[in-house]
């Protein structure tokens, strides 16, 4: 397999990938599951997924719970159209 | 480009005569599969929907929710999901109440394969190169998915973006970056196609979604924001490159990871700075999103204000809608509207650093006034096709009966995924062709991280004094209507 520029020897960069790669799977296979299962944590997971936030969101597009929202602001702009827009306005 | 030619520096376009652009330049090849993509993405959703459609969301409607359409492309467009024990759930569970998304990233695999294979050979790439190596580069997207998916990785802002980066750079820096994997690391192909993707989702009628109130803390503050960070990084800290003080300067300002993509592909910056800004931005998210509520709660702020405060602010969207969760319903939609509002502006950004960029930086660089003709040149074109994806998407969401639902669902449940595994692609090519010591050198000085630092403080003040004056004192009556229903 040819390298793009090899850092160090290669026996030393196939030991840190295969070190990172355990500290990887201790975390993710043992050490988060663990921690997901804690009284708190699965808790706070679970209010999360009902509001429909996901944390990793990048774009508005992707939190689910932007539907509902919207909904609220369009019900509450067919009641008083102007409120947002004119202060003074009565509705 | 053949395969031995050095692949550009930059997040950066090659301008050439327009013919051959059109037939050669990445930048138009990220155009014409952005283009194709939303054309067959909207024409499927159009064709799909039901004839009792009114009645439909009216029922939705009677119910308080919001009606939405799915696109039948979404079977055939899947990423990795959540997991909690085993990272095989993120992709296959059995069962009546489990699913199989395994068609779904088969087909997002081939379809990205062929779009981009047909670019690589139409520019005169190596096209058997590309096709070596693009299952290793998608393969490693798919583990950063895995890894984003797991419950309590995601509780931490810790997005794709940063997992597919930290994998890429893994690789490079152990074990080095295979050979046969770099004619697949088109991460300026990738980033573009994704942009003009997400253009679709930058709708202008949005922007009016919580009037003037949204309008004047999102699209008054923001901008100014932007403007005095970048001015204080080159006239203060004399910042040497100013592509990472604008790309640091907008991801901050705007909102976080998606501006940051869209400013550095257009003012060129170089990928080792998109990095550098993404993580810089991800890490304050992490600090803003635990302690702003904190401080909100304490200063005893309403939740109109403090959620306008928090969706003006926090850089990412997701962080967003976590911390204004931390104060109430009412903070958290005050908060995700600015957010949303705040979103908008990645295309006039774009555009705006785009046309800066050419005209005024790289005149600098240069020492002569360029002409239309040059700026033409220079212009990186695929923010074309993103503002255009933004018009006529606003267009159509506005104009057509049942716009609305059509646009969003087609973004929601097709687009958006192909939009994602594209960044995803492009983060992992930009760790595999990147040297941690590369990275590093940002910090030395601590510049950028001042900068950032300098630039959230402006921030946070002029937000905080806009959003009371219209949150507080103008528009406070209408807001309290808001908050009884």
């Amino acid at each position: 397999m040819e390298t793009a520029s090899p850092p160090k020897s290669r026996a030393l960069g196939i030991a840190q990938l295969a070190g990172s790669l355990c500290v990887i799977g201790i975390l993710w296979l043992g050490v988060f599951p663990w921690l997901a299962d804690q009284p708190a944590m699965s808790q706070r997971i679970k209010q999360r997924e009902e509001l429909g936030i996901d944390l990793g969101s990048m774009f508005y597009t992707d939190l689910e719970i932007m539907g509902e929202v919207e909904a609220n602001l369009d019900a509450f702009k067919e009641k008083h159209p102007n409120a947002l827009w004119n202060p003074w306005s009565e509705n | 480009m053949p395969e031995n030619t050095p692949e550009p520096e930059t997040v950066t376009s090659a301008p050439r005569s327009l013919f051959h652009e059109f037939r050669y330049s990445e930048d138009w090849w990220a155009v014409w599969i952005g283009a194709a993509i939303l054309s067959v993405a909207f024409l499927v959703m159009a064709s799909s929907v039901p004839d009792d459609l009114s009645t439909k969301i009216d029922q939705a409607k009677q119910a308080g929710k919001k009606f939405k359409l799915t696109s039948p492309l979404k079977a055939y467009l899947a990423k990795p999901g959540k997991w909690k024990n085993n990272p095989l759930d993120a992709i296959y569970t059995p069962g009546e109440d489990g699913h199989n998304l395994i068609p779904g990233i088969v087909g997002v695999f081939v379809v990205s394969m062929l779009l981009f294979g047909v670019g690589t050979f139409c520019m005169k790439r190596s096209l058997p190169g590309f096709l070596k190596g693009f299952w290793f580069v998608f393969l490693l997207a798919t583990f950063a998915y895995v890894l984003t998916g797991q419950v309590v990785a995601k509780q931490y802002n810790l997005e794709y973006a940063l997992w597919a980066l930290g994998i890429g750079l893994l690789i490079s820096n152990t074990v080095g970056t295979p050979g046969f994997v770099k004619p697949a690391l088109l991460t300026e192909f990738y980033i573009k196609t994704g942009l003009v993707l997400l253009g679709a989702g930058v709708l202008f009628s949005k922007l009016v979604a919580l009037g003037v109130p949204g309008i004047c803390v999102a699209w008054v503050v923001t901008p100014i924001v932007l403007i005095s960070t970048y001015m204080f990084g080159q006239k203060v800290l004399k910042i040497e490159s100013k592509s990472l003080n604008m790309v640091i300067s907008a991801d901050m300002s705007v909102c976080g990871v998606s501006a940051a993509i869209a400013t550095a592909a257009a003012c060129k910056a170089k990928k080792e700075e998109l990095s550098f800004a993404i993580g810089l931005s991800l890490s304050f998210t992490v600090i803003m999103m635990i302690v702003l509520p904190a401080v909100i709660k304490a200063m005893g702020l309403s939740p109109e204000l403090g959620g306008a405060w928090l969706g003006g602010t926090i850089d990412s969207t997701g962080a967003v809608g976590v911390a204004g969760s931390l104060l109430g319903d009412r903070a958290m939609e005050v908060a995700i509207t600015i957010k949303m509002i705040q979103n908008i502006l990645i295309g006039v950004t774009a555009f705006g650093v785009a046309v800066y960029w050419v005209s005024v930086v790289e005149k600098g660089k240069s020492n002569v006034r360029p002409d239309a003709t040059e700026i033409w040149r220079r212009f990186p074109k695929f923010v074309l096709g993103f503002v255009a994806a933004s018009l006529v998407f606003t267009f159509l969401h506005s104009s057509l009966e049942h716009g609305s639902y059509l646009v969003d669902g087609m973004v929601k449940t097709s687009t958006k995924t192909l939009r994602g595994w594209f960044f995803c692609l492009a983060f992992v090519s930009i760790g595999l062709e990147t040297n941690f010591r590369e990275l590093a050198k940002f910090l030395k000085g601590g510049k950028p991280l001042i900068l950032y630092v300098a630039g959230q403080s402006l921030n946070l003040i002029l937000t905080l004094a806009m959003a009371w004056l219209v949150f507080e004192v103008i528009y406070k009556d209408s807001l309290q209507k808001l908050g009884a229903m």
